[in-house]
């Protein structure tokens, strides 16, 4: 998707759950500086392609060049905390056990970006879900990875909680890295990527510029009108197959 | 700090940060320990056992000339045990719905058989497999026993008078008649009046000379007699003295298997929360990412359970202590820190079976299920003796119970203890051993 030296790539990546395939066959290539964001309907295979890239998941068929695992930052769509630490005792727990180079450092950048103030020493239990979140993004991104792979981070959050996430990942961009990120908000998808890879029932319907794409889906600039756009789009691709 | 390290004060941080828990870990061994001081403190409780009369011997039995206080001997016995006086037909139903532990039965003919000196009495002891068997017998013993001597007492007196009438003459009583023994003594004086009415010269004076030596020789041994019948009788003698000293049965028994079931239930259930609780945080994916292995997830745990097994058993051998005391029944405290050892093998070994346990479940209420579900057999088939049932002793070694049992007795009660101490540590710990490289290969295989 990138001309530049891909930071992380796959191609021909296919997933089989027994005899059904869930995903692929899937291109892809993030290189400095991307901001992609994996577009499709619930089902579409988004959580899985995000799986494989990072190495949690073996691929049925395919391969995927990454960089090693400490490069790579993983987020979860459900947010992978003990609950009982504070915040503050998770950033410190995670750093530690990843051997991040410089750790206080890192843990005060970190805490200022997750900005929660007091609350950065409360249990996760007692933090809001937009708290817990950018808790969460926050540990994915320990060791300052050079690609970051996000699932459906904003689900559930209001939109100061958003912006203020998606601030805290310009920050990868901006240091040479890339990040990629699953998501079924298409608005969500416009304000944070520059490219845009649509998954329909495990497939690449398009990879590419995002502009090109919603010019290719026949978006109008009104209210709602890249969203109608899409949906049109998936049930294209769903009537061409 | 190594991974592991982090990990084991993460655990133990969410311990003390989980107030159910954390009462649950304080609460029990005082709960526990106030039952076996119950057990300790109750086990001076009688058991009834029926008392069956059936020759109706009243109180004082008459033998012969001499009286035996027959009532006395049964309060004795009663002093241990709590005699019931039934019926045969009436005892052997009361054995049978277990009102009673044992009958105990004087059959008719005892008191005849006793004073004919011709046939042993026999009293007949009936009993049902409990826990108070051995106690029983060891009551009918001791009251066969202490009725032996009595009448025996009598009966080296009563021997005694004869040997005295031997000697001296008088009435004997034998086999229930009376008889008049002129006495060796007398027998001697006689033949002395005889021989001196003979002339001098007379033949036969020779004779009665060698009968008169002979009368005075048997005189003399039979006085030497009074004595060796009685020492004879009586090689040893018993002298008992009651102290403040453990009680073995109940204290080592209820003591290891106090500490045995507590740490089931603890350490299993904990190995297996701690490592479902993983999952349900979400943790684990971010957990491998940082370089942890499923290894090191385990062996954690396994640590973790480990230390908290030992905590929780030396808590609960001081209250049982304390408990003993108090019942009077003594406590081992210079054992206890022997106990360390086998404490923190069986809660590594208890938490590495919890670990195979959180491994499989999906979440943490299946893991505490399956967990409960899981200690209950294990407990049961340990407590299985071998006599009654071989199969359930030799699967009861494949788990933790049983070597734990052994080597908590051992460290509290045996009198050279270390060899089943280690023993039962080193069968604790390979069991360890390989229940946490099942539950790695369980946890890799849900993984993948």
């Amino acid at each position: 998707m990138s001309a530049d030296v891909p930071l992380i790539a796959c191609e021909g990546l296919v997933k089989r759950f027994g005899e059904r395939q869930v995903l692929g066959p899937v291109d892809l290539a993030l290189a400095a500086g991307d901001r992609l964001a994996l577009l499709g309907p619930n089902g579409a295979g988004k959580t899985t392609l995000l799986s494989l890239l990072a190495g949690s998941a073996e691929a049925s068929a395919g391969t995927v060049e990454r960089p090693d695992a400490r490069e790579i930052g993983v987020v979860p769509q459900r947010p992978a905390l003990y609950r009982r630490l504070s915040a503050r005792e998770n950033l410190e727990l995670f750093a530690r056990l990843a051997r991040v180079p410089e750790p206080e450092a890192e843990l005060a950048e970190l805490a200022a970006a997750v900005a929660l103030g007091d609350a950065l020493d409360h249990p996760v239990e007692r933090l809001s879900i937009g708290q817990v979140q950018r808790v969460n993004v926050a540990i994915g991104l320990l060791g300052r990875p050079l690609v970051v792979l996000l699932d459906e981070p904003t689900a559930a959050l209001d939109p100061g909680h958003r912006l203020a996430l998606w601030s805290m990942l310009e920050r990868v961009s901006e240091r040479g890295g890339a990040f990629a990120f699953a998501t079924q908000n298409v608005e969500e998808a416009r304000l944070a990527a520059d490219t845009v890879l649509v998954l329909v029932d495990g497939r690449a319907a398009y990879a590419g510029p995002q502009e090109a794409f919603w010019q290719e889906a026949g978006a109008v600039e009104a209210a709602g009108g890249h969203e109608r756009a899409f949906v049109a789009f998936v049930e294209r691709v769903r009537s061409a197959a | 700090m190594s991974r592991f390290a982090l990990l084991l004060r993460k655990d133990l941080l969410l311990l003390a940060r989980s107030r159910p828990l954390l009462a649950v870990l304080v609460v029990y061994p005082l709960v526990l320990s106030l039952l076996v001081g119950g057990v300790l403190g109750g086990q001076g409780t009688r058991p009834r056992v029926a008392f069956v009369n059936e020759d109706d011997i009243p109180d004082v039995v008459h033998i012969g000339n001499r009286s035996f206080d027959f009532g006395r001997i049964v309060r004795q016995a009663g002093k241990r045990v709590q005699l019931v006086d039934l019926t045969l037909p009436r005892a052997r139903r009361a054995l049978a719905d277990g009102d009673v532990v044992a009958v105990i039965i004087v059959p008719r003919g005892f008191v005849s058989d006793l004073a004919s000196l011709i046939a042993s009495p026999q009293v007949e002891l009936l009993t049902n497999r409990n826990a108070y068997e051995e106690r029983i017998l060891r009551e009918t013993q001791a009251f066969v026993y202490t009725l032996n001597r009595e009448v025996q007492t009598e009966y080296i007196r009563s021997n005694s008078h004869f040997l005295d009438v031997l000697v001296s003459g008088g009435k004997a009583e034998a086999l229930g008649r009376s008889y008049n023994v002129l006495g060796l003594d007398a027998t001697r004086k006689r033949i002395e009046q005889v021989e001196a009415g003979l002339p001098p010269d007379d033949p036969a004076r020779k004779q009665l000379d060698s009968i008169t030596a002979f009368a005075g020789q048997a005189s003399a041994a039979l006085g030497l007699a009074h004595q060796a019948l009685a020492a004879t009788a009586h090689p040893i003698g018993l002298a008992q003295h009651s102290t403040r000293g453990r009680s073995y049965l109940l204290g080592s028994q209820v003591q290891s298997y106090g500490l045995a079931i507590s740490l089931a239930f603890v350490t299993l259930l904990l190995g297996a929360a701690v490592l479902t609780l993983e999952r349900d945080e979400n943790v684990l994916a971010r957990l491998l990412r940082a370089g942890v292995r499923p290894a090191l997830v385990v062996a954690e745990k396994v640590a973790l359970c480990a230390i908290i097994g030992c905590g929780l058993g030396m808590l609960l051998a001081l209250g049982f202590g304390v408990a003993a005391e108090i019942s009077s029944s003594g406590a081992p405290w210079a054992r206890i820190p022997l106990l360390l050892v086998p404490l923190t093998a069986a809660g590594a070994a208890f938490g590495a079976l919890g670990c195979v346990v959180g491994a499989a479940a999906r979440d943490l209420r299946a893991a505490s299920l399956v967990g409960v579900a899981l200690v209950t057999p294990i407990v049961l088939v340990g407590l299985v003796p071998r006599q009654v049932s071989p199969l359930a002793a030799g699967v009861s070694e494949l788990l933790p119970f049983t070597p734990a049992v052994r080597a908590f007795g051992a460290a509290l009660f045996d009198a050279a203890p270390l060899s089943t101490v280690f023993g039962g540590t080193a069968h604790l710990l390979v069991l360890t051993a390989v229940l946490a490289v099942a539950s790695v290969a369980l946890f890799r295989r849900l993984q993948s």
